[in-house]
């Protein structure tokens, strides 16, 4: 078993060593008497000398909320090497511990504690079974324990162990010699918060080379640094991301690329277009000489709006007129499902829970897929129809979708009632959303020519991205570090954004990491402080959104007056409150 | 039935079809017919579709209802008449008909539409139960503080005890000491080395000091410690303290026979003569004393401590501890009082064996080493000597005291020394004298010769009480004094006390409130004659305050003051208006209202003021204007209360006040990613896969060692012919057979317990290759003394021995023995028992370890019957209560299984709850439960849980450490926290 070091265990052992605590000594003010009755503390006495002594420690305290690793384990781990050497030892030993005596109750050794602790009132070292006496840390201030006594116990050869690290800062942690460390942290929050702005250059890079707009964009499963794009034109390019790089470009269809997928192995991706066929390519490009070729074209015979790959299994869906299941090797879809005539215009695998399967339909609804036996199992039909789904790849029951009404939806579904949370603050149609790899966040691309990037669990973006040139967003992607946004619009530009606006980007040395993150837990803590919150949430946006949002509130605002004074105007209950949630859900079908 | 090229079937309806086929119709007039009706009707006939390319889609509009009058049409019947009349055909025939004549046609399948809605919701049924196994998950994860991104799942099942060994034993062969061993080995010799090396070089410096002082004082504290170290030999190995009892002996014949320390040599007679006339003669004085002393010392001769002194010694001690403690003084007095007769009667006695010695002419000196001889006691005659000494000073300064008087004092001294030693009134007497003579030199004796830390810690204290109740204490102490200084010390003391005491009197009279209340007033006690003073005091008091403060108005100026600041904190109006301009200027002429509109801006009417109707306060409002802007106006979200939000803020994160440790902790981001690495959405890994309750049958191996053909090791290591007649196998069910035995092994070790508990846990699951499970027995809770840790559990699991609980017991037996040690040490394993019925509860019993030796006979019992049990049960719980120490529970409560421990701490009985098993009624312990309440009795206790088969599949066992400090365990079932 490793013995810990000092500090690790009891971390204010560094500071009390300090110079400060040199004058009040025990030694020197403590009454001769004690002094007699004890034996030298240095040498540990035999063990079976104190057996019936028991003193126990039981706890800690570390006074901070998040201070949660030291404790009992430790301390315990250590008691096991503690025999209980004499008790003026232990004493000190507990007084350095900041730690609980227990029961069972020893006269002696309380009185003792008392003796020398008048800030201690006698009723805390409580004689009943299970009771603890705390010391607090005052008490541990003013009885500094003797380096020699601890020595024995915690410090393995009786050097002086804390003190291992010449470079150190030895620090006292007593709160009351640090009156301001509250308004000191503030004032850093306040720092950061604003220099977090100032670094605030989300822009990363520029992918051009397609002839029109971009139309839909695809990640590859294991490599970062590789994407497909697919554009109006029906041209396909790869590229290389670290290089911001074009490797290859070809025709793959007539007509729109309406979608792009990988095969879960990476060394393939699938395309379907308007003109109704399927074609798998080679991730490598073909030799010196030959031509583009596709491995394999599968003519369907309805139109393909999108396609989706199984995660595990060689299967593939597509939709448009209905959704159909195919199989990697066979020409013709294994199994077609269709639940009304609407078109669907975009489906998704669950990468969870890979058979289930979600899709958007043109009659504004969202379908719900096993794909192994039944099929279809649930309809949701919202007031506007959705452009695209995403499932979190972390929570396999939530999905979000963005929706033609400026919001996107992120549902439960095994709930599909009501959304789980409405996420605001497009003043577009919202027509592409995709989740960050760890499932905290996603990414939205608008027509209203900006991506805002929203944490899950709350209505409000986190961010928003946007440039001059950039036009409506036609599909975005979070790349699969959990870094990088990728934007494609229809100006035909693919743009390269940082995840967190204002992350240093590259290797950090480990003084900054921490400084860093000394900063984000700072901006957290202080959050709620209206001018940290403030600083934060300022972002200058172009006009076109700043007066979209306004127009919007405006809208809203006197929709809520005018519903305020139908409600007061007509007979009590008649006019009832709706949730903000149950009304954008207009049914659910089975 | 025919079954048409589209896959549909045709039922034949009726008969009629049969009999219409029967007849031979003409065809051609037959089908124009058919055409015609089928026209008539308006129906439009469908025609089947022609291409054949196949698909397993089916459209209902594809469905052709043949009709009858097709030729290619071929009915049963018609096959059947072809058979013809053949009587074994007939047989056929009749079947037909039967059939034909029995059978209904099919009920309407349910609509498309209205199935396809059923099987939708059904299918939507078990897509929410699938999902729902990842709740545990996500909850996990959403609640977690920091995340570790990508979610690496490290294989958390334990590895196999047999694993385990095997890397054990490697290790064991080729190291005999772990690295961390070594390490603290190294480091320790290190330190040997260091101190060594120190201890050589202190005593080469202490060698080459010349200065004979040093040499001296060495020597002196040399033999202060000798002597002390003589003092604990004396107690510890009285031998030893013999044999230098004669060294002390012959060091004493050698002083005695160089007279080294007298004041007989040439230094001595040197520093005589110089003590004449130095100016600072107290110390060349002194120093011829010590010298004296010391000859003293070492010539006087060593005798045992008399018992009565012992006491004396003890009871000394007793009272100033309890004077040091600050007991209740009225205690004191009382105590002393009933000493003081003691000794009373004490010298009464002495005084009468005294007479002989008392000789007035004698040296104070001589008469004192004679007393010290009769008394032969060490201690005592030092504290003799100083006070003597004292005495003789006294003498010396008093020349009216006669000599007579003197030897009185000197004849009582001895007893009142001891008092002195013992009472502290005494104090005030030498207190006193101080005063009076209020040299230097005689504190220093006294303190020299007063070794008692004690009394000069008391002096200050006292001699004010001392002076207070000073006559009261009306020792020898006092006479002798009285019998010194006849009046005029009595005077002097006097005139002192008024000096130093404080008369309670005499304190500032603070006149009481009077409350009007229904109690009688018991401070004045109806005395109206004191209050009529005190009020005259009081006026002089406050006319004589108002004199002073006369010439302030205070109250005026503090309104004044409330008013300038008022008009100071309220903003004016502002006048732009420009003098003379579109108007007349000069003096007392009126501004005219336009441009008093126009041009002056006037302040919004603010808020009254904070203060306005507060009287005498005035209240700063601009305090904090700037800081406002700052503070938090609302609770932010997830606080309940303003006291937790701002002891949040309150507690810093910052490393320039927080641990370094903890600051990393504190500061740990929400969620980590590594640079350039792919985060794959979450997988099945990670789920806790439920498998398949077993039956509560099945779910424990049923062991039945006799079941075994051949050698069976008992518990105790013994291997025993298996008798399968013997009574405790009698009315066991048999349940088990080898083959069974074996599966359910395999079923146990491919659950992998994860049970992880605290440090010394070890999960053992049963893959030794015989009955792992003695009793069939599934917890074995073993609580260890704290001085275990050498021997204890991690050597055990290091050891060569495999992990069943047959070796934990022999384990745990052997090392009883190896350690030598009578401590008791309790081990107990639990049964839940098997079957609902209690006369079938199966080797339910406690095996309980007390002294290792007696508890043999009982413990290599192994298989109980429930009337065993009892039986055992009865023998321990009279064991243990003739030993005065434990109790013995039995656990055989179906549904709660309980785990005792019992501590075998001196002679106190102390039982423990330790850990509580629910177990469901099909025995099968689900959830486990241990807090910090275990860990919190029981901290320097290595508590191991072994956990053999109850740790089931998917149960885990989480160490949490909470906010506020405490610390639990958390049981995860299948992703439900169990608390």
């Amino acid at each position: 078993m490793r013995r810990m070091k000092l500090e690790e265990v009891y971390p204010h052992v560094r500071g009390e060593s300090g110079k400060l605590y040199r004058k009040n000594h025990p030694r020197s003010n403590t009454p001769d008497r004690d002094r007699t009755s004890t034996s030298p503390g240095i040498k540990p006495q035999s063990p079976h000398l104190r057996q019936s002594t028991i003193v126990r420690v039981v706890s800690w305290i570390t006074g901070t909320l998040k201070q949660r690793q030291f404790t009992l384990s430790h301390v315990l781990h250590h008691s096991y090497y503690m025999p209980i050497p004499s008790q003026s030892c232990f004493l000190h030993y507990l007084v350095y511990a900041n730690i609980l005596i227990t029961w069972p109750y020893h006269p002696t050794l309380a009185s003792s504690i008392i003796s020398c602790t008048p800030s201690i009132p006698v009723d805390r070292i409580s004689s009943s079974l299970g009771r603890c006496a705390m010391l607090g840390s005052s008490f541990v201030r003013s009885f500094p324990p003797e380096r020699g006594a601890l020595d024995p116990i915690l410090c393995a050869g009786g050097v002086d162990n804390s003190r291992k690290n010449k470079n150190e800062v030895h620090r006292n942690y007593d709160p009351n010699l640090h009156p301001f460390e509250a308004p000191r942290e503030y004032i850093r929050a306040l720092n950061a918060t604003k220099l977090e702005r100032v670094f605030a250059k989300p822009f990363v890079g520029n992918l051009d080379g397609h002839r029109d707009g971009v139309s839909c964009l695809g990640k590859h499963p294991e490599r970062l640094s590789w994407l497909v794009s697919g554009s109006y034109d029906g041209e396909v390019r790869t590229w290389d991301l670290a290089q911001c790089r074009n490797l290859r470009s070809f025709q793959a269809h007539n007509g729109y690329v309406r979608g792009v997928t990988f095969v879960p192995s990476g060394q393939q991706f699938v395309t379907v277009g308007d003109d109704k066929t399927i074609k798998f390519w080679n991730m490598e490009g073909p030799m010196w000489g030959e031509e583009e070729e596709p491995t394999n074209t599968i003519l369907s015979k309805t139109v393909l709006m999108d396609i989706s790959y199984h995660r595990k299994d060689p299967l593939f869906v597509t939709c448009g007129e209905q959704c159909q299941v195919w199989e990697e090797t066979r020409n013709e879809p294994i199994r077609t499902f269709q639940w009304g005539t609407d078109s669907i215009h975009n489906a998704t695998f669950n990468p969870v829970e890979a058979h289930l399967m979600a899709a958007c339909a043109s009659d504004r609804s969202i379908i719900l897929y096993d794909t192994r036996e039944i099929g279809p199992v649930r309809k949701v039909i919202l007031k506007l129809r959705s452009n695209k789904l995403c499932w979190n790849p972390m929570e396999a029951f939530i999905f979000t979708c963005a929706n033609e009404d400026y919001n996107l939806y992120t549902f439960d579904t095994r709930n599909l009632k009501q959304p789980l949370t409405i996420h605001m603050d497009h003043i577009s149609a919202v027509t592409d959303v995709d989740y960050s790899p760890t499932g905290k966040e996603f990414v939205s691309g608008s027509y209203d020519k900006t991506i805002r990037i929203y944490e899950t669990h709350k209505g409000h973006s986190r961010d928003i991205y946007y440039t001059k040139r950039m036009q409506r967003l036609t599909c975005v992607l979070w790349s699969l570090d959990n870094k990088y946004i990728l934007s494609g619009s229809d100006e035909m530009n693919i743009r390269l954004w940082k995840a967190r606006a204002s992350e240093k980007l590259g290797v950090l040395k480990p003084r900054e990491k921490t400084a860093l993150n000394y900063s984000e837990a700072l901006k957290e803590k202080f959050a709620s402080h209206p001018q940290i919150r403030r600083i934060a949430r300022h972002r200058q946006v172009p006009k076109m959104i700043y007066n979209g949002q306004k127009e919007l509130r405006t809208l809203k605002e006197k929709k809520k007056i005018k519903e305020a004074n139908r409600r007061a105007h007509s007979k009590p209950g008649s006019v009832p409150y709706v949730s903000e949630r149950l009304k954008h859900v207009i049914a659910e079908e089975h | 039935m025919v079954e048409h090229s589209n896959g549909n079937i045709v039922v034949p309806e009726n008969d009629n079809d049969l009999m219409d086929s029967d007849n031979e119709v003409n065809e051609k007039p037959h089908t124009v017919l058919l055409e015609a009706i089928s026209q008539l009707g308006g129906k439009q006939r469908v025609k089947p579709p022609t291409r054949k390319e196949p698909s397993l889609q089916i459209s209902e509009f594809h469905l052709v209802k043949r009709g009858t009058g097709f030729k290619s049409d071929v009915n049963v019947n018609e096959l059947v008449e072809v058979l013809g009349q053949r009587s074994s055909h007939a047989k056929i025939g009749r079947k037909l008909q039967s059939i034909q004549k029995k059978s209904k046609t099919l009920r309407k399948p349910l609509e498309k539409n209205l199935s396809e809605k059923i099987q939708r919701s059904l299918g939507f049924e078990n897509v929410k139960k699938e999902l729902g196994k990842w709740d545990a998950v996500v909850h996990k994860n959403r609640s977690s503080d920091s995340l570790s991104f990508p979610l690496n799942q490290p294989d958390s099942r334990l590895p196999t005890s047999n694993a385990l060994i095997a890397n054990w034993k490697a290790e064991e062969v080729e190291y005999p000491l772990s690295l961390e061993e070594m390490i603290e080995r190294r480091k320790e010799m290190a330190k040997l080395r260091a101190v060594q090396s120190f201890q050589a070089s202190k005593a080469v410096r202490q060698k080459k000091i010349k200065s004979k002082k040093y040499h001296r004082l060495q020597r002196r504290e040399n033999v202060r410690k000798q002597l002390k170290n003589f003092e604990q030999l004396k107690k510890e190995d009285p031998e030893a303290a013999l044999r230098q009892l004669e060294q002390i002996e012959r060091s004493r014949a050698e002083e005695r026979m160089t007279l080294r320390h007298r004041s007989t040599g040439k230094w001595a007679h040197s520093k005589a003569i110089r003590a004449k006339y130095d100016t600072e003669a107290c110390i060349s004085r002194q120093v011829l004393a010590e010298q004296l002393a010391i000859s003293r010392d070492l010539t006087q001769k060593l005798r045992m401590v008399s018992t009565s002194s012992d006491e004396d010694k003890d009871d000394e001690v007793e009272v100033l501890d309890t004077d040091a403690d600050g007991v209740k003084k009225s205690e004191i007095d009382q105590f002393v009082s009933g000493y003081r007769k003691f000794w009373e009667e004490q010298n009464q006695k002495k005084a009468l064996t005294n007479v002989t010695v008392s000789s007035p002419s004698k040296n104070v000196s001589q008469i004192v080493n004679n007393k010290s001889e009769q008394n032969n006691k060490v201690e005592k005659l030092k504290i003799l000597t100083s006070v003597v000494e004292k005495v003789e000073e006294l003498t010396e300064g008093r020349d009216e005291t006669s000599q007579e008087e003197s030897s009185t004092a000197v004849t009582s001294s001895g007893d009142f020394i001891v008092t002195l030693a013992k009472e502290n009134p005494t104090k005030s007497h030498s207190n006193i004298i101080g005063k009076k003579r209020a040299t230097k030199r005689d504190k220093e004796k006294m303190k020299k010769s007063l070794k008692h830390p004690v009394i000069d810690e008391e002096l200050t204290e006292i001699a004010g009480k001392g002076n207070h109740t000073n006559i009261s204490i009306g020792t020898e102490v006092d006479e002798i004094i009285s019998v010194w200084e006849p009046k005029k010390l009595e005077k002097e003391t006097s005139v002192e006390n008024r000096n130093l005491v404080i008369d309670p009197n005499d304190y500032l009279k603070i006149k009481p409130k009077y409350l009007r209340s229904e109690h009688p007033d018991l401070s004045t006690g109806g005395d109206e004659g004191i209050d009529d003073e005190e009020d005259e005091e009081e006026m002089k008091r406050y006319n004589i305050v108002s004199e002073a403060f006369a010439d302030d108005n205070v109250v005026a100026d503090f309104s004044q003051e409330k008013k300038e600041a008022v008009i100071k904190s309220t903003p004016q109006n502002i006048d732009l208006s420009m003098p003379g301009w579109g108007d007349w200027a000069g003096q007392n002429l009126s501004v005219s209202k336009r441009k008093k509109r126009r041009f002056v801006i006037k302040v919004p009417k603010d808020a009254p003021r904070r203060d306005e109707n507060k009287g005498n306060v005035i209240i700063n409002q601009e305090k904090d204007v700037k800081v406002k802007q700052h503070q938090v106006s609302d609770l932010p979200f997830p606080f309940e209360s303003v006291k937790d939000f701002e002891a949040s803020m309150r507690a810093p994160i910052g490393n320039n006040w927080v641990p370094e440790m903890a600051h990393r902790k504190m500061i740990r981001p929400e969620v980590l990613t590594k640079m350039g690495t792919v985060i794959q959405p979450m997988d099945n890994a990670s789920l806790i896969i439920k498998k398949k309750k077993c039956g509560r049958k099945s779910f424990f191996p049923e062991v039945n060692p006799h079941l075994h053909v051949g050698r069976v090791e008992n518990h105790l290591g013994k291997t025993t012919r298996s008798s399968p007649n013997r009574d405790s196998n009698l009315d066991l069910p048999v349940l088990s057979s080898r083959a069974q035995h074996d599966k359910r092994i395999s079923q146990l070790r491919h659950r992998g317990g994860r049970g992880f508990l605290c440090d010394v846990v070890v999960s053992l699951t049963p893959d030794t290759p015989w009955p792992p499970v003695v009793f069939g027995a599934q917890f074995y809770v073993v609580v260890l003394p704290p001085n275990w840790l050498g021997i204890g559990l991690q050597q055990y699991v290091k050891g060569e021995r495999g992990a069943g609980a047959v070796e934990l017991l022999r384990f745990l037996t052997s090392a009883i023995r190896r350690c030598g040690e009578q401590r008791q040490l309790s081990l107990l394993s639990s049964i839940p028992a098997l079957r609902s019925g209690r006369e079938n509860v199966r080797g339910a019993g406690i095996v309980r370890w007390g002294n290792f030796s007696q508890r043999l006979g009982v413990s290599q019992q192994h298989q109980f019957t429930w009337q065993k049990c009892q039986l055992l049960r009865k023998e321990t719980e009279r064991q243990g209560r003739e030993r005065g120490s434990e109790r013995v529970e039995f656990l055989t409560d179906l549904k709660t299984t309980r785990i005792f421990y019992y501590t075998m701490e001196s002679s106190k009985k102390r039982e423990e709850m330790l850990m509580s098993i629910d177990a469901e009624t099909s025995g099968t312990p689900t959830n486990l439960v241990v807090d910090d309440y275990i860990r919190g009795r029981f901290p320097t206790h290595h508590i191991a849980i072994y956990c053999i088969s109850a740790l089931k599949e998917g149960l885990q066992v989480r160490h949490d450490n909470y906010e506020d400090g405490g610390v639990g365990y958390t049981a995860t079932l299948d992703g439900m926290t169990v608390f």
